[in-house]
């Protein structure tokens, strides 16, 4: 299994968007491990009254509004929501792989509800789910918003994996080895991982990136990531009002979620590429 | 008079991760107005190929070669584009796919696209485009053409597809008709009517037919003249008559022995041993020496030249020409 | 055709009552006492608050309020808004209801026709400069927060350069006066920057889906042979290899809906559109929940409805679907 993950990801870096994502991604990744000791604390606050500077020497993003280092936030920033979308998918996908083993090896009614389940929550946009969930909270614990984000996401895996599931127990192999009176679970679960591996990996990726995208909106509406805590979306929140006079204070956290979601989007699409090439 | 439709050493390339390959390689044909030529051969002897290039529809990237010359009433068609191109196509040579359901498109009727492949070369209203499509379609043998026309391709049955496909080849009223394969997914019985179809159009339109097919049976009475094709090449020509009396070519003969007679009381059927070589497989020498019973030592390196038999008929082949059976 | 039309509904109608039960147990999973968020800063006397309680049916047990709220979601009645009390919710949703469908119907139309235009060139030139390169804006695009692009738009286009209207939906200084054309372009140069920022964040999905499904299309052996009988290239590529992609197309419109109803909750609250987005936006800021929970009941519906649509759509387009 490791070997073809792998593989994968050898053939995902010979994609040359792919090996852009990949750098890219690597340098965001980069700016977040490295911020706090190399960067000043983004919650210091210096001369308020200064308000908003532009892009200098001293301060190559600029300051905010109150003339906090901007670099220093945005990178801050970069941790904040790495780490978030990366939990929020990690639990994802382990509801997701669990409800589509449950349903697919259990089969009958069981399947039957829990699919029409997935169909229903299927119905509501995600965003509406998350603002139900969170509307009721005077300030979101960061654990909430990431079990938040990490609940309404696992349907299209547990499909995916739910499909892997039902596929397997039909191979010859497996009947095999019923046959012979070993149980069909052990089986499936073993050729299960290497072969959902792959789609799921590309799941998780893509995943990622609509995460880092649905945090950053949540932030701005006031439901995501609380101050002072640094996140894209709260300072593009906090720009608005300067956003003609210093532009820069959401032009910055603004390109750096561009730039952190499109590489993930093209990393996913490489990975995906090496697993299909048909679809380029 | 010129032949209708002249092939001088036509030669389709392929570049593939391993080389180059080329499927086709020097083929010389001539189809006379009129006349039924049957082009026989297993699959991946390039004989689709060979119809399609007559088309311009060589599926990229394949390519002609540049020596390659496609003769229609004298002229060389190899180099036509555009609106000359898209004229010739249904206008003076029409093509009859084997698969009538995947050939046609599925969203829209046979009426649609009966009307649409006429008005492609003629000039006509709309209530005239929709009574030639009518009279077509009864042309081809359909019992009832009103239905067929406004029924959607898989509403019809696979013979009634067939015939709709045919007519809407003939749309452009062109002077070639190649039938690709154009029964082989039909019953027996349907297959013969449908083939006698053909024959009668072609009689009535003065139409010549280029009859791909791999079934040597379906020639005999129906083809004027036959050309074998292997490994992309013609390896014997000559007409149905003389090809089934005293075929030429130890391939020829090879197929003759691997399919029923009804006359010679034969206990075992020899099929020819291995398979038909894949274009990478190649090499110098004659293609068919690996499997031919007959082979002489040069067959393995040297090329065999193309001998002339009698007048029309030829065989490359090493063999001095003799017939046996 | 029609037993089909009536199970096919059914199950809508069944998902639609599942979505309501998920929707309610929602509120209710999350911790907290819903009520005492709204009270805020305002001290609430014991009885108010017991009056408030009360008039939520908030003191009822879950199965009481379980069937009060799907009673009341029958006879469509959603309840009463907290924050604009004693305005009923059905009346808000429905007075936000036009404007919203004017920006979600106008960004649909536009990525539709701009999805398959480009779409259909992208394949067709396939491997080109121009391929490669709307793939990658359309996904630099797609990485764009739609909250984020609406801001910069507005002080560029609008503050800075003065091209068009900053926000809402039209102008309020228009004479009244103003005849249906004024009208129509002043609603016209407000409706351009949202729609715009829905659409570009959007369309890199509808654009793949019609670049895969022509390339697949090309591949089919009847476009081979509609080329065969002398078609031009043009009729070819519209009436026969395109005409087969809009049944891939359609299973967009089910992927696709709720990201536009997503995305206009941050489009409309950014420019002030006065639609059902905005009203969520402005419900979550008070803990509006009748209304939050109203909108969501809307726009679920609309996802459902959207799903049947599609389905009929599919037997429209391609006559071999059509049940017999």
């Amino acid at each position: 299994m490791i070997g073809s993950l792998g593989e994968l990801l050898r053939r995902a870096w010979r994609h040359p968007s792919g090996r852009w994502g990949v750098i890219v991604l690597g340098l965001v990744a980069l700016a977040a491990l490295l911020a706090p000791p190399f960067l000043q604390d983004p919650a210091a606050m210096r001369d308020v009254v200064a308000g908003a500077t532009a892009p200098s020497l001293a301060h190559p993003f600029g300051t905010d509004g109150l003339n906090r280092d901007m670099l220093s936030r945005v990178a801050n920033g970069a941790r904040v929501s790495l780490a978030v979308a990366g939990l929020a998918v990690v639990l994802a996908l382990t509801v997701g792989s669990a409800v589509g083993l449950i349903a697919g090896y259990a089969g009958g009614w069981v399947d039957a509800v829990l699919m029409r389940a997935v169909d229903a929550a299927l119905a509501i946009p995600r965003l509406f789910v998350i603002l139900l969930l969170l509307v009721v909270w005077e300030r979101i614990p960061l654990a909430a918003l990431i079990v938040v984000l990490g609940t309404t996401g696992w349907f299209a895996t547990s499909r995916l994996v739910r499909g892997e599931v039902l596929r397997l127990r039909h191979e010859a192999f497996v009947l095999a080895a019923e046959g012979l009176g070993a149980t069909p679970g052990r089986t499936i679960v073993r050729h299960l991982l290497p072969n959902a591996a792959g789609p799921l990996l590309v799941a998780a990726t893509l995943g990622v990136g609509d995460v880092i995208l649905l945090e950053a909106g949540l932030s701005f509406l006031g439901l995501g990531i609380q101050p002072p805590t640094p996140s894209w979306g709260g300072m593009v929140l906090d720009a608005r009002p300067l956003i003609v006079s210093a532009p820069w204070t959401a032009l910055f956290p603004g390109a750096a979620i561009v730039l952190t979601v499109l590489s993930v989007n093209l990393l996913g699409d490489a990975l995906q590429a090496a697993l299909d090439p048909r679809s380029a | 008079m010129s032949a209708l439709l002249e092939l001088r050493d036509l030669t389709i390339r392929f570049p593939t991760a391993l080389g180059e390959s080329v499927p086709v390689s020097r083929v010389s044909l001539r189809i006379e107005r009129g006349e039924t030529l049957a082009l026989v051969g297993e699959s991946g002897s390039g004989k689709s190929l060979t119809g399609l290039a007559l088309l311009g529809l060589v599926p990229p990237p394949g390519k002609l070669d540049a020596a390659s010359q496609i003769l229609l009433d004298g002229s060389d068609v190899t180099r036509l584009s555009g609106e000359a191109l898209r004229a010739l196509r249904g206008g003076r040579i029409g093509i009859v796919f084997q698969d009538a359901l995947t050939s046609l498109t599925p969203v829209l009727t046979v009426g649609d696209q009966l009307r649409e492949a006429i008005t492609a070369h003629r000039k006509l209203s709309a209530r005239g485009a929709r009574e030639a499509a009518l009279a077509l379609l009864g042309e081809v043998g359909l019992p009832d053409p009103a239905s067929s026309y406004g029924a959607y391709p898989h509403e019809l049955s696979g013979g009634q597809r067939q015939r709709a496909l045919i007519a809407i080849a003939l749309a452009g009223q062109p002077d070639l008709l190649i039938a690709d394969e154009a029964t082989t997914a039909l019953d027996v019985t349907v297959q013969a009517q449908v083939l006698e179809t053909l024959d009668r159009l072609r009689a009535s339109r003065g139409m010549a037919i280029l009859l791909i097919t791999h079934d040597l049976g379906l020639v005999a009475g129906r083809a004027d003249r036959v050309a074998v094709m292997y490994a992309g090449q013609i390896v014997e020509e000559a007409s149905t008559a003389s090809l089934f009396e005293a075929p030429g070519h130890p391939y020829t003969r090879a197929l003759f022995r691997a399919i029923p007679r009804l006359e010679s009381a034969v206990d075992q059927l020899t099929p020819i041993p291995g398979g038909v070589p894949l274009p990478e497989e190649w090499h110098a020498g004659c293609r068919f020496q690996p499997r031919c019973s007959e082979a002489l030592d040069k067959c393995a390196t040297l090329d065999p030249p193309v001998v002339p038999l009698a007048p029309g008929a030829s065989s490359r082949c090493w063999l001095p020409a003799k017939g046996d059976q | 055709m029609s037993r089909w039309l009536f199970r096919r509904t059914l199950q809508a109608v069944v998902t639609f009552a599942v979505a309501l039960l998920l929707l309610f147990f929602l509120l209710r999973l999350a911790p907290g006492d819903p009520l005492a968020r709204i009270t805020g800063d305002r001290t609430v006397s014991p009885q108010e608050l017991a009056q408030l309680r009360a008039r939520f049916g908030l003191d009822q047990p879950l199965p009481a309020q379980l069937r009060a709220f799907l009673g009341g979601a029958a006879r469509g009645d959603l309840g009463v808004s907290i924050e604009h009390y004693p305005e009923r919710v059905t009346s808000l949703l429905r007075a936000r209801l036009p404007a919203t469908l004017l920006l979600g119907g106008t960004v649909l139309l536009l990525n539709f026709s701009l999805g398959a235009w480009l779409g259909v060139r992208q394949a067709v030139r396939r491997g080109s400069r121009f391929d490669r390169w709307l793939t990658r804006l359309a996904l630099a695009a797609y990485a764009t927060p739609s909250f984020w692009l609406g801001l910069v738009l507005v002080a560029f286009v609008s503050v800075r350069w003065h091209l068009l209207p900053a926000a809402q939906m039209q102008d309020p200084l228009l004479a009244p006066e103003a005849g249906t054309l004024a009208r129509a372009i002043d609603l016209l140069r407000h409706l351009i920057l949202p729609a715009l920022t829905l659409s570009l964040t959007s369309l890199a999905l509808p654009l793949r889906h019609q670049r895969a499904a022509m390339l697949a299309s090309f591949r089919l052996d009847f476009v081979t042979a509609a080329r065969a009988r002398g078609l031009t290239e043009r009729k070819v590529r519209w009436r026969h290899a395109w005409r087969t992609t809009l049944v891939p197309m359609l299973t967009l419109l089910g992927l696709w809906l709720p990201m536009l109803v997503s995305g206009s909750v941050f489009v409309e609250s950014v420019f002030n559109w006065p639609g059902l987005g905005s009203l969520a936006a402005d419900a979550i800021a008070a803990r509006d929940y009748p209304v939050l929970l109203g909108t969501a009941m809307l726009v679920s519906a609309a996802v459902v409805l959207a799903g049947l649509l599609a389905d009929l759509g599919y037997a429209l387009v391609d006559p071999r679907v059509r049940p017999t």
